[in-house]
């Protein structure tokens, strides 16, 4: 069936994977039965507070057998074995392992004893098969099904927000399913995005963000929005090459691997719940709300003005947005057949009037027990989701519900007349449409088919030795449309565009473990894998103009665009990694992957990858135990070094120079790609040096994890440009080189643990620094949907601002024209740029408010304008401070996150402010009777007519420079659980969440956290018609059967 | 043991042999440079893609790069790249899009020619095919080069793929072009191209791809001055043309002048008069060529405040072919090289082929009378540039022209009203001097 569900997926596999497999396969073939004793046992698992701890995690030691405890704590297993005893081994995220021996059936009551450092919680990302974190020598984080709960987000991406130390995590639009853009450590890639891998259940799963209809800014839908956060039992996140040297090529943006729940042994367990959302816009744009308008806006001395009606047309497209969501599991199992259940439908408002998301998902997960040698997994899940989504407008399109009121002076009443036919809206004019009829009419919509797949074999043949086997496959088609009428105001000719898109993803992984004590004191544990990746995408954009009337579809219209890609890629890799523990307190550990990938040059496919770390426990040696044993209760060391590269940031078809088809007079020419191929093109790589100590003071209730990085990304892959006497204009090649260091904090403070109260905090902290140490040139602008107004610049973080400032005086005042308005900085860009980026001038010329500015004889600037550095998009430090209660049968859970120290452009602004337009609150100030003066730094100018417009279109940036930095209330949640004496009922919970209720900054737009250009490295901060970011409050019930 | 050692060592055999990456997929959306130029179909297809490179990318750039430096077109539409190049003087920006763009695009058409040049002979086995073939890629060759010669001082010859390309003086390149031709024309030999590839390659049958090559060898050897050669291709080109040659247009792709003059709100009108300073040349209305070129209008030119017409002539339709040469650009040459040589009674004769025709095959017929001024060199010379300027009027010769005829350059501060052209030679492209360290430094104006 595996092979046939291979085959069946790629196009053009190749007939050895084929065969490889069958042997791979044939290895694996399950051994017989031979069960002797049975053991019955059960019982309940507390806290040392005496609290029930639910859905702990019992196994049987070196088997597969094993259940976990229901939502009281309570447990039975059946263990069938051939030994007269057997351990079992009872763990749970943030808790000690307990180890108990079973000689016979009967009660088992186990307590077990917090652990905030997790040394024996066992993960599995980057190792090579379950392992203790105390073996590891890099940083893990974990998140675990409770946090995902009380994030109460849509996508599992925005709740892991403010919940791992390092992770950037950045909502990029308010649309009902916005995007998330996540940044782990910082930037690693200038070519492509710096999205981590993401791994459910072992099947790489595709998190893209296609955009086949452009709706505008901010980016749509990232694709694990099609995943119910409410399924996941765990997350475990690593972030760098140190650590995700065994995932390859694909590991330099660090790996996020998704666990789903699976079903326990035991009674059916349902679990319903349902819950209303409100979504409203939290901080609207400022507008013109003068009742007067110039007589002639662009001469700056005619000041006669007219009256005018204002309206403020955010009141009419942002609604409150209502939504509903409900979910039913279905879990338990005979201890041999395990299975989990679940379906949930989601039905999401925007605060865009019209704008909407409906989530439909099923989940099923089985464990079957082959032998008590061999299990097999299978996991499947279904994912339908229909948008209606509103255009925003962005660079190219304009017509959209946010551009829109930039580019309108907010004097027409925009209300349709008695026939329906909206008026044109005074101010740009009628190209940037009317804002009513494009939440009302327009028709823009999306719909995602999603299954994914995964099937795994488990083996443990004999003590010590454990493998498995997984196919994964993940596919989905997208379909977009794009519908406006003809007749609207900004395109009378109508528009018609319809895209489809078809992804397919397959992995298969083998790995194998083999642990064995090599003296009583020093253990080995050997892994080996190997793992084949291929994806495939195709993709169908379809658009006609002059649409006749009512039809919607293609037809309707005259074709003027169309466009048919293929993209196919694989990857193939093998690995081997030896750990060896002496006395279960020091672990070294070495691996190497080898990688090859269809998208590598053709000598480049033995990519090696290379890791080593050490960990050491020296809280259990006992001179430690001795000397600081009681103050710091544990103690552990760990430094880590590996490299790792990003096969995505070559695309499939890079190498090559390709000749693509052009139609000309009925025949088909082809013309070579102004961007040559590059043979020789192979990943960036990725080389971290990490280093740490897990420490916790006050018998384990305070606990710290530090961590700091440095990282190294060499062969960096550019956009070269050439010289045009080659005969093409670009070529990408590897050859710049970023770094990234950083420091990260993660806190945890247990204050209270009593049988009915409970206090904890929860605190992370991380910085990064970034720099763009070479990029074969001084400098070049990022061009990714932002007017290329950030830049990569030798010696400085990726995408800074650098732009053109106010001209100044000495003393820091503005420069004013004789006509009393700013201006923007002229002189010598060669003379700036010697003194700041190259650091090759210095002395006389290096002084001054901007170096190499020049006056004329009347003082005023001359020259060139100049750009200067005037902004850094990355932020200094991001933290977050979570507050948890437990009183009785309520809770509460507060989450503040913090992004400080960056700036955003406000683009937004800077169309207000310009007299094309007319629609800013500041320009509005101008026309007032006694305009107020602008200040600055305690200094103030006599706001003259014409001001704003000399920033906005006479393009002074430093104006729309503005520092982002921002606190918000992320997250809070009120709840109460209702424990009914009804046997049918266990319990019933009650809740009250919001999210983003209230953010604390100066910034003096909707929200300093959104993108225009989504996930794009290089350009983030730059705010233009990106939906903000909606106030949610959630209310809603479960129930556990 | 011995099982599970077996077992291990069968699992680390399987795993190496799989190590070995196995897959390389070929793109679907595109074809690879080894398909393009090993193939006949690929060949042709290049040789499609080349010439609509030229058509759609390079042509319309040439014809309004001379236009606003050589006073032929002005600037009604607020974009910075025309109006920097209609004011031009001294400090033309190298990053001017519209110079950059015909550099650029001329090399990727040399690119093109040179492959076609360098493979067909391998590919194809059909001898007439393979020298149509050849003809075609020493036509496009000579012509990319022949623009660059228009515009630079010097430049490349031969595309480079490391980026250092080496500069040699325009009249040394103008050479390897004439080279080139004469290649073409060898090639061809006395066999006419077969039908199918005329409509295949130039999307129709008005294409006579010998007499293109003579109108050409005429018109660069009379760049350089090389009279005898330049009279003799002329003539020619003109007996032995059996239909007109045009670059075709249609719908989907349209006569980009057409484009930017003629489809509303355009970028660009024609001058007045020609572009003709007023006080020194007043074109007569009863010069058909007037009536066939210029449409009276009242508007003026958006910065230089210059008043302009309305376009005609070969840009009224999206669908208007242009023509490849001129039979009276042939007549031009022949009388300049006369002029130049001292027959100034032949000169005469070429230069009224021009003032009295009447039955040009694409329209452009003076129908004055005619030449009845002083008979000396300098008078013809005069009396063939006005002709030149309204014969040849928007085919991408003027700033060659104005600079080979000694008119008078753009003072500083400009006087619209006092000059025949604003630059003499282009700045290198930016993007050049920054990649290619060869660059020379760009002429003062």
């Amino acid at each position: 069936m595996v092979l046939t569900a291979l085959s069946a997926t790629s196009r053009r596999l190749n007939a050895p994977i084929k065969s490889c497999l069958i042997v791979l396969l044939l290895l694996f073939t399950a051994t017989p039965m031979m069960a002797q004793r049975v053991f019955d046992v059960e019982g309940t698992v507390t806290d040392r507070g005496g609290n029930p701890l639910p859905l702990v995690n019992i196994r049987v030691s070196g088997t597969s057998q094993g259940t976990a405890a229901t939502i009281d704590g309570e447990y039975t297993l059946r263990i069938e074995t051939d030994q007269d005893q057997v351990t079992l081994v009872f763990s749970s995220l943030g808790y000690t392992t307990q180890n108990v021996s079973v000689s016979s059936s009967g009660t088992y009551d186990v307590e077990m004893p917090e652990d905030l450092l997790g040394f024996d919680e066992v993960v599995v990302t980057g190792t090579s098969g379950s392992t203790e974190k105390r073996q590891l020598g890099n940083a893990i984080s974990t998140v675990s099904a409770n946090q995902l709960r009380d994030a109460s987000a849509i996508d599992v991406t925005a709740a892991l927000s403010g919940k791992v130390s390092g992770a950037l995590v950045k909502q990029t639009s308010g649309s009902p399913a916005g995007a998330i853009s996540i940044k782990l450590r910082g930037v690693s890639t200038i070519n492509s995005d710096a999205e981590p891998l993401y791994i459910i259940d072992g099947v790489i799963v595709d998190n893209s963000s296609n955009e086949l209809v452009v709706v505008g800014s901010g980016g749509v839908q990232n694709r694990l929005v099609d995943l119910n956060p409410r399924d996941i039992e765990r997350i475990e996140i690593i972030k760098g090459a140190a650590a995700a040297a065994i995932y390859g090529s694909r590991a330099s943006n660090g790996v996020v691997q998704i666990f789903t729940k699976r079903g326990q042994t035991g009674a059916p367990q349902v679990t319903f719940s349902s819950s209303v959302v409100m979504n409203s816009v939290r901080e609207k744009l400022k507008v013109n709300e003068a009742p007067f308008a110039w007589v002639d806006p662009t001469n700056n001395t005619n000041l006669e003005r007219r009256a005018v009606d204002r309206y403020d047309y955010q009141d009419y497209i942002f609604d409150t947005g209502v939504g509903n969501e409900s979910y039913l599991s279905v879990s338990g199992g005979t201890g041999t057949t395990n299975y989990f259940v679940s379906a949930s439908n989601y039905y999401n408002e925007g605060i865009i009037r019209n704008s909407d998301f409906n989530r439909s998902t099923v989940r099923a997960n089985l464990n079957q027990v082959l032998s008590n040698k061999a299990s097999i997994d299978v996991g499947t899940s279904l994912t339908r989701s229909f948008s209606n989504d509103i255009p925003t407008g962005g660079p190219g399109f304009f017509d959209g519900s946010i551009t829109t009121l930039q580019f309108v002076a907010h004097e027409t009443d925009a209300t349709p007349d008695a026939l329906g036919n909206y008026p044109a809206l005074a101010g740009g004019g009628a190209a940037f449409g009317n804002v009513f009829e494009i939440v009302d009419v327009y028709k823009f919509t999306q719909e995602i088919n999603r299954s994914t797949t995964n099937v795994k074999l488990n083996l443990t043949p004999w003590t010590g030795f454990s493998a498995d086997a997984i196919v994964g496959y993940d596919n989905y088609t997208q379909l977009a449309r794009g519908f406006k009428p003809v007749g609207t105001v900004a395109d009378a000719d109508g528009f018609t565009r319809r895209g489809d898109l078809t992804s397919k993803l397959l992995n298969f992984d083998v790995n194998a473990k083999y642990n064995r004590a090599l003296t009583p004191s020093v253990t080995s544990t050997t892994g080996a894998g190997f793992t084949f990746q291929y994806d495939e995408s195709e993709q169908i954009i379809n658009e006609a103009s002059n649409l006749g009337p009512i039809v919607e579809t293609i037809d309707g219209g005259t074709l003027t665009v169309r466009s048919d890609l293929v993209s196919e890629r694989s990857v193939t890799g093998v690995y081997l990694q030896e750990t060896i523990g002496l006395n279960n307190r020091i672990f070294l550990t070495a691996s190497g992957r080898i990688d090859g990938s269809s998208a590598f040059g053709e000598d480049e496919n033995s990519q090696f990858y290379p890791k080593v770390g050490a960990s050491w426990i020296l809280s259990e040696e006992n001179f430690w135990k001795q000397s600081l044993g009681g103050t710091v209760s544990s103690f552990k060391l760990r430094a880590s070094w590996g490299q790792s590269g990003n096969v995505t940031g070559i695309g499939p078809f890079e190498r090559f120079t390709n000749y693509n088809p052009v139609s000309f007079l009925g025949e088909t020419g082809l013309i070579p790609s102004t961007q040559l191929g590059d043979e020789s093109i192979e990943p960036e790589t990725q080389t971290e040096l990490e280093i740490g100590a897990d420490f916790a003071l006050l018998n384990n209730r305070l606990a710290f994890e530090a961590t700091w990085y440095d990282q190294k990304i060499e062969d960096l892959l550019l956009q070269r440009v050439l010289a045009p006497s080659t005969g093409a204009n670009t070529r990408i090649e590897n050859l710049g080189e970023l770094t990234n260091t950083g420091f990260e904090l993660l806190t945890r403070a247990t204050v209270i643990q009593k049988r009915d109260l409970g206090l904890n905090f929860v605190a992370t902290l991380s910085t990064n620094s970034n720099e763009v140490v070479d990029i074969a040139g001084p400098k070049f602008a990022i061009a990714n949907g932002n007017f290329a107004r950030q830049w990569a610049i030798e010696g400085q973080p990726l995408g800074v601002f650098y732009e053109t400032p106010y001209a100044r005086n000495e003393d820091g005042t503005l420069l004013l024209t004789p006509g009393g308005l700013p201006q923007v900085e002229r002189g010598s860009q060669a003379v700036y740029d010697g003194c700041i980026l190259e650091g090759t001038l210095s002395g006389g010329d290096c002084t001054g408010v901007v170096p190499g500015a020049r006056r004329d004889a009347d003082g005023q600037p001359t020259g060139n304008p100049m750009s200067v550095i005037l902004g850094d998009a990355t932020p200094e430090w991001i933290g977050s401070f979570i507050t948890q209660v437990e009183y009785h049968d309520w809770g509460f859970r507060m989450q503040w996150d913090a992004v400080q120290g960056f700036d955003v452009y406000n683009w937004n602004r800077r169309n207000f402010d310009r007299h094309n337009y007319r629609g800013g609150y500041d320009y509005g100030l101008e026309l007032l009777d006694d305009p107020p003066d602008v200040c600055e730094d305690g200094v103030c100018y006599e706001r003259k007519k014409g001001w704003a417009n000399a920033a906005g279109s006479g393009l002074i940036d430093e104006e729309y420079i503005e520092d982002g930095s921002f606190i918000k209330l992320r997250e809070i949640l009120v709840s109460y659980t209702i424990r009914p004496s009804t046997k049918w009922v266990r319990a019933v919970e009650i809740r009250v969440a919001g999210r983003n209720l209230l953010s604390i900054d100066d910034y003096e737009g909707f929200d300093p956290e959104v993108s225009i250009a989504g996930r794009a490295t290089g350009v983030s901060g730059f705010d233009f018609g990106t939906v903000p970011i909606p106030r949610t409050v959630i209310a809603g019930f479960t129930i556990d059967f | 043991m011995r099982r599970k050692t077996i077992l291990a060592v069968a699992f680390g055999l399987s795993i190496s042999v799989l190590g070995t990456s196995c897959d390389s997929f070929e793109n679907p959306n595109a074809a690879s440079e080894d398909q393009v130029v090993n193939t006949l179909d690929g060949l042709q297809a290049l040789a499609i893609g080349m010439k609509r490179e030229y058509q759609i990318n390079s042509l319309d750039e040439v014809i309004r790069a001379s236009g606003l430096s050589a006073r032929e077109l002005g600037v009604v539409l607020g974009f910075t790249n025309p109006q920097d190049l209609e004011a031009g003087g001294a400090n033309l920006r190298p990053d001017n899009g519209i110079p950059v763009t015909i550099w650029a695009t001329s090399f990727r058409v040399l690119g093109m020619a040179d492959a076609i040049i360098e493979n067909a002979p391998n590919v194809i086995s059909d001898a007439p095919t393979r020298n149509a073939f050849l003809a075609t890629g020493y036509l496009f060759r000579a012509i990319a080069i022949g623009n660059l010669y228009m515009f630079w001082e010097s430049f490349p010859t031969e595309v480079s793929s490391d980026g250092e390309g080496q500069f040699v003086p325009r009249a040394t390149a103008l050479q390897a072009a004439i080279a080139d031709l004469e290649a073409g024309l060898s090639a061809l030999g006395g066999a006419d191209p077969p039908a199918g590839f005329r409509t295949a390659v130039f999307g129709t049958n008005n294409f006579d791809l010998r007499a293109v090559l003579e109108a050409h060898l005429a018109r660069y050897n009379g760049f350089l001055g090389n009279h005898a050669a330049a009279i003799a291709a002329a003539n020619r080109a003109l007996s032995g043309a059996t239909t007109i040659s045009q670059w075709s247009y249609e719908a989907t792709n349209p006569n980009q002048m057409w484009l930017q003059t003629n489809q509303e709100p355009a970028t660009y009108r024609p001058l007045d008069n020609f572009g003709f300073d007023s006080t020194a040349y007043v074109v007569p209305d009863e010069d058909g060529r007037k009536a066939f070129f210029l449409v009276p209008s009242d508007a003026i030119g958006e910065s230089s405040r210059l008043p302009v017409e309305t376009m005609a002539g070969f840009f009224s339709d999206q669908a208007d072919p242009i023509p490849v040469y001129l039979p009276g650009e042939m007549y031009l040459i022949r009388a300049e090289a006369e002029a130049r040589s001292g027959n100034l009674a032949g000169a005469t004769v070429s230069i009224n082929m021009v003032r009295e025709k009447t039955d040009d095959p694409w329209g452009v017929n003076a129908g004055l009378g005619p030449y009845d001024g002083p008979q000396t060199a300098e008078a013809l010379l005069a009396e063939i540039y006005r002709n030149r300027k309204v014969e040849l009027f928007l085919t991408g010769l003027s700033l060659e022209d104005s600079r080979r005829f000694g008119q008078p350059i753009q003072p500083s501060p400009p006087d619209f009203d006092s000059y025949d052209r604003n630059r003499n030679f282009y700045p290198f492209p930016q993007t050049e001097r920054d990649n290619n360290p060869n660059t020379p430094a760009d002429p003062a104006i």
